[in-house]
């Protein structure tokens, strides 16, 4: 009887031993790029992750998802995604996640996918553009010269592209951001409904009812469960929101939230069908960096298995035409000094920040009219880090130099932004009340500001709650979003 | 020759040697237990009392069991807070034995087979 029982109590031990074991070598065989490279890392113990998701309709050989698929994520046809080209490789989400060493809780940055930033690492000659499309130029770039020097495998293409575009994504993120980044996860579409699936579906509560034929999302008020492709079109709609896309990352936030709380509250770590579903999902949709020990990070991110996450959307300056696109202004030394005050809060009571002799109030429009692009966008996120309100930005015809004009009741400001340019402030009535209008010509660069920016955090930076960027959605629970 | 208990005392005090380097030289099970578990599991099988031989049959596993956790409890404590801690530490510490233990038993069962058909010849 004894001897039976230590022959069942061994082979229970070997059986679960094995089980963790392929379990194990399966995680370990997720991390398979290599482009994280070797840049920054975290050094108080804390884990910096980029959540990447790719709104590419293709599978990681760069072959399109099977047409069953595509129908179900409302994502076009194969053929389309071959010859039309339908769907890129933008980056439509991309969530920096801080997981403190202590088992505190989380930290989301969700970074609105039309920021106009500097590319970082960007391979060709596109070196600022919509944070998204980094991964894309990048990719389409690499490939081009790999073809130039005579490489033609589909997949080694594929490969070595993505690779440098993750790179490129990564560095962007780093720079925007100023934090280290020390691991990346990458998901496509598929991934998305898979998860979404695999977890026999997840929560949402939306605070209103929406219809939108573009992503397929048709749903009523309030908390509903979603099936993998109704999942897909939650996080994917950004017609008929008011705020759109920043709307969408709330969406994409309330998703992650509604995950985390779903794998706790179904136990899901301890369910081993469950847990190699996952895997499964992993496997086929998701690249990481090969030095993340995922098992190891599981035991540090208890926050996020309890739900014990903030999610934050990084703050926009205003909405700009730059190269004919929509584009989100952003002031990079206002996000590095908020994302730094929120992740390591100041501990002096912030001082009063200076006004500027009222210049700073006024709102300055910033016009290209000298023909280096995304000038404007500079400038303006330069004034608006001296404490200006960004108005209109974009290009204009062609100008021989920098004119700045200013409307009623902002000379002051007015002849301040003059004194930057080395130009004379000029009045015109046409222009509204408070309104100061730069136009660049071919000489002008950005000045030099006296604010806060560059990469020094100011002590002052704390996250809006207001605006269209929104406050914080918190996980541990459903939360309600537009 | 070894009693079934001499055999299981022999193994478990060669595995907890293993267990007490990695636990202060590997922060947690590691290779050093696992070789001890192998080199134990085949010292015990092969100085046990013929008669006894398929009693270490189920030890290997069972030794590595115990070695491990203390291994894991003294030298990787870090993680193991809370019930997903402990999981996800147990399935580290299960896993990393797996190829010692499987190793172990398949060779606890050849030499216990050897030793039995040729008790029985003679």
């Amino acid at each position: 009887m004894g001897y039976a029982f230590a022959c069942a109590a061994a082979a229970l031990v070997l059986l679960a031993s094995g089980v963790s074991y392929f379990v194990v070598s399966n995680l370990r065989g997720l991390g398979s790029s290599h482009a994280i490279g070797n840049g920054p890392k975290s050094k108080d113990g804390a884990t910096n992750i980029l959540l990447i998701g790719l709104d590419s309709r293709k599978d990681q050989n760069g072959d399109p998802l099977p047409n069953a698929i595509l129908r179900q994520l409302h994502a076009g046809s194969a053929r389309g995604v071959n010859e039309e080209g339908v769907g890129g490789y933008n980056t439509n989400t991309l969530i920096l996640l801080h997981v403190p060493n202590d088992g505190g809780k989380a930290t989301a940055f969700s970074i609105p996918r039309d920021d106009y930033v500097d590319y970082e690492d960007a391979v060709g000659p596109q070196q600022h553009g919509k944070i998204k499309e980094a991964y894309g130029v990048t990719k389409a770039f690499t490939e081009d010269r790999l073809r130039a020097r005579g490489e033609t495998g589909k997949h080694q293409l594929e490969h070595d592209g993505r690779e440098a575009a993750r790179k490129a994504t990564v560095s962007t993120v780093r720079k925007l951001l100023g934090v280290p980044i020390d691991h990346f996860a990458e998901i496509n579409l598929a991934g998305f409904y898979d998860l979404a699936t695999t977890l026999g579906g997840v929560d949402v509560c939306l605070k209103r009812p929406v219809q939108d034929h573009y992503s397929g999302a048709n749903f009523p008020a309030g908390r509903q469960h979603l099936n993998g492709s109704e999942a897909l079109a939650f996080v994917r709609q950004r017609h008929g929101l008011t705020n759109g896309d920043l709307d969408r990352t709330h969406r994409q936030q309330a998703f992650l939230a509604s995950v985390t709380h779903k794998l706790k509250q179904d136990g899901i770590f301890g369910d081993l069908g469950r847990m190699q579903g996952l895997l499964k999902v992993a496997k086929k949709d998701v690249v990481m960096d090969a030095s993340w020990d995922v098992l190891g990070f599981a035991q540090q991110a208890k926050s996020l298995t309890g739900g014990n996450v903030e999610f934050h959307t990084l703050p926009i300056e205003g909405f700009g035409t730059i190269n004919r696109q929509s584009v989100n202004l952003v002031n990079p030394g206002k996000i590095r000094a908020m994302v730094h005050d929120t992740l390591d809060p100041p501990k002096q009571a912030p001082a009063p920040a200076a006004s500027g002799g009222g210049a700073a109030k006024a709102t300055v429009d910033v016009l290209n009219g000298g023909g280096h692009a995304g000038l404007a966008a500079k400038v303006a996120g330069a004034l608006s880090q001296d404490g200006f309100t960004t108005g209109k930005v974009g290009n204009t015809t062609p100008h021989a130099r920098t004119t700045v004009r200013y409307g009623a009741s902002s000379e002051a400001a007015g002849k301040k932004i003059a004194g930057l340019f080395g130009a004379k402030a000029v009045a015109d009535a046409s222009l509204p009340a408070g309104t100061v209008r730069v136009v660049l010509g071919p000489a002008a660069t950005v000045p030099s500001v006296s604010g806060s920016g560059g990469h020094h955090p100011g002590p002052t930076a704390t996250l809006p709650t207001t605006g269209a960027q929104g406050g914080a959605v918190q996980g541990g629970g459903i939360p309600c979003v537009d | 020759m070894l009693t079934p208990l001499g055999a299981g005392a022999l193994l478990a005090g060669v595995t907890l040697a293993g267990a007490l380097v990695d636990a202060f030289g590997n922060h947690g099970p590691g290779l050093v237990l696992g070789i001890c578990l192998v080199a134990g599991s085949l010292l015990a099988v092969a100085l046990v009392h013929a008669r006894h031989v398929r009693l270490v049959l189920p030890m290997p596993p069972l030794a590595y069991a115990v070695a491990a956790a203390f291994a894991g409890l003294v030298g990787d404590s870090g993680g193991t807070g809370g019930t997903v801690g402990l999981a996800t530490s147990a399935s580290r510490w299960l896993s990393s034995g797996f190829v010692a233990m499987a190793t172990a038993t398949l060779l606890v069962a050849a030499v216990a087979v050897v030793r039995a058909t040729t008790t029985r010849a003679r």
